[in-house]
């Protein structure tokens, strides 16, 4: 009748999932006899097993138990007047404080910080991967898209060197006469998607175009010259009662067919009669050259 | 009586004794009787015992009957003592036919005690505690695991620390709703529960 142990004694060899499984009385009769008699001598154990008797039953009243450990605990756990009393408490305090009672702005902040938690791993790779796809994205629509591309970013493009036209916009001079414009010239693209091309010619009736169906961001006009001046020349669109749409500087004629090109931003042009003033600028001075028209459809 | 049964009952006697065998200071000695079985019902329970609470008393009048017996030459942890009659006494027990069923149900009376006391006893907790329970209890079965990590970093500890924090709160709730609850059940006007619990 003597017994070597001494009342406090440290717990560390027992898991909390051991300790769990022996209030469910799931141990094997290994387990279990090697945690009865440390269980009478260390006190450390028992506080342990009592934390984890409270938190046991608290897992059964906020139903958080699986059915076979549910199972368990009403079999064998619940077997004595002050676990019984533990469960009640439990489940006061989950009328009081569970999910149900817990309602208003907190509930849903708490219930959005759990599902937004950027602390978890999940969310992290995820928003990496969102941000990843929306870069990828916007470089191909950039590259292989460049019209929409155009149109969310109008024509803030440096002037091409080579470029035959500079727009109005680009020189901006505050001498020129022909300020008057709505809206800037287009930029001229490193590459060009070719858009539609209306040929006019020197004081001829309107050349019809038809726009409707057209997914190009341009029109591509091309004035002809009747005769082959070199120089510098200035166009300008405007509606037939003389409003002025849009104007390119700094035009020079093609070498191979006598002719001055630009483009036109489509969305300025809506159904109507149209006209464009062809000056050649000599020394600074503007001469009018020639008058062409066009009808949108 | 018969003197059989006469045998069986703990005179007041043996209880006497018993305690001054665990500890002379009669304070103490009650703690230790507590602790003791708390621990046979611990552990009967585990074995899939459903009358653990019984058998834990039987065991205890058993030890108390023996003490002036054993009490002069036992050397050594005397809860280890409680351990060794507790297996025969299981042993008996497992020898028996069915056993009975243990009581079950909620009272709704009861409960509503229990949730008053419960009350009673927040009040009473410091507000450091009582946020800590708050918070710890308000989770969804899901969210479980990750609101306790919240939590835990909110207040700057680790997961098991916020877990041993909110359970020891648990268990000063647990005692003080207990002692609340037998107040309450002794009181004349069971309705009418006062702050000074």
């Amino acid at each position: 009748m003597n017994s070597p142990h001494s009342h406090k004694q440290a717990s560390p060899a027992f898991s909390d999932d051991l300790i769990r499984r022996f209030l469910l009385g799931r141990l094997n009769s290994t387990e279990q006899s090697s945690l009865e008699e440390p269980l009478f001598i260390d006190e450390e154990l028992e506080s342990r097993v009592r934390l984890a008797e409270l938190d046991l039953t608290d897992d059964y009243a906020f139903a958080r138990l699986t059915a076979t450990d549910r199972e368990g605990f009403e079999r064998k756990f619940l077997v004595s007047v002050d676990r019984r009393q533990a469960l009640k408490v439990s489940r006061a305090l989950y009328d009081r404080f569970g999910p149900v009672s817990l309602t208003g702005w907190r509930a849903i902040g708490e219930k959005v910080g759990l599902v937004f938690d950027l602390n978890r791993p999940v969310w992290r790779y995820a928003f990496a991967a969102l941000i990843l796809t929306l870069l990828m994205a916007t470089v191909w629509l950039v590259t292989k898209e460049p019209q929409f591309a155009l149109r969310v970013f109008p024509k803030r493009a440096p002037t091409n060197a080579r470029a035959p036209a500079k727009s109005q916009e680009a020189q901006h001079s505050s001498g020129s006469p022909s300020v008057a414009h709505q809206e800037p010239s287009p930029a001229q693209p490193v590459h060009r998607e070719a858009g539609p091309t209306i040929v006019l010619r020197a004081n001829q009736a309107a050349q019809a175009i038809d726009l409707s169906g057209n997914d190009h961001y341009t029109i591509h006009v091309q004035l002809m010259l009747d005769s082959s001046d070199e120089g510098t020349y200035q166009s300008e669109l405007l509606t037939i009662d003389g409003q002025p749409v849009f104007s390119a500087e700094a035009l020079k004629p093609s070498d191979s067919n006598a002719s001055i090109a630009f483009d036109v931003p489509k969305r300025l042009l809506k159904a109507g009669e149209y006209k464009v003033n062809l000056s050649r600028i000599d020394d600074g001075a503007r001469k009018d050259v020639a008058r062409y028209y066009l009808r949108v459809q | 009586m018969t003197p059989a049964r006469k045998l069986q009952v703990l005179c007041q006697e043996d209880f006497d004794r018993l305690l001054l065998w665990l500890d002379p200071d009669p304070e103490r000695a009650g703690v230790i009787y507590e602790k003791i079985r708390w621990r046979l019902i611990a552990i009967l329970a585990s074995r899939g015992c459903p009358l653990a609470e019984e058998l834990a008393d039987e065991t205890i009048d058993r030890v108390a009957r023996r003490v002036a017996d054993i009490q002069a030459r036992y050397v050594g942890d005397r809860a280890i003592y409680f351990l060794g009659v507790m297996n025969n006494v299981h042993h008996e027990y497992l020898k028996q036919p069915l056993p009975r069923l243990i009581e079950g149900g909620d009272n709704s009376d009861e409960l509503e005690r229990t949730h008053l006391c419960l009350d009673n006893c927040l009040e009473k907790l410091p507000p450091h505690s009582r946020q800590i329970i708050e918070r710890y209890y308000a989770e969804t079965k899901r969210a479980k695991i990750d609101l306790r990590k919240r939590i835990a970093r909110e207040f700057g500890v680790s997961l098991n620390t916020l877990r041993l924090r909110a359970l020891r709160i648990r268990a000063k709730l647990q005692a003080c709703i207990k002692q609340c609850m037998e107040v309450v059940e002794a009181s004349p006007f069971r309705r009418g529960l006062g702050k000074g619990i």
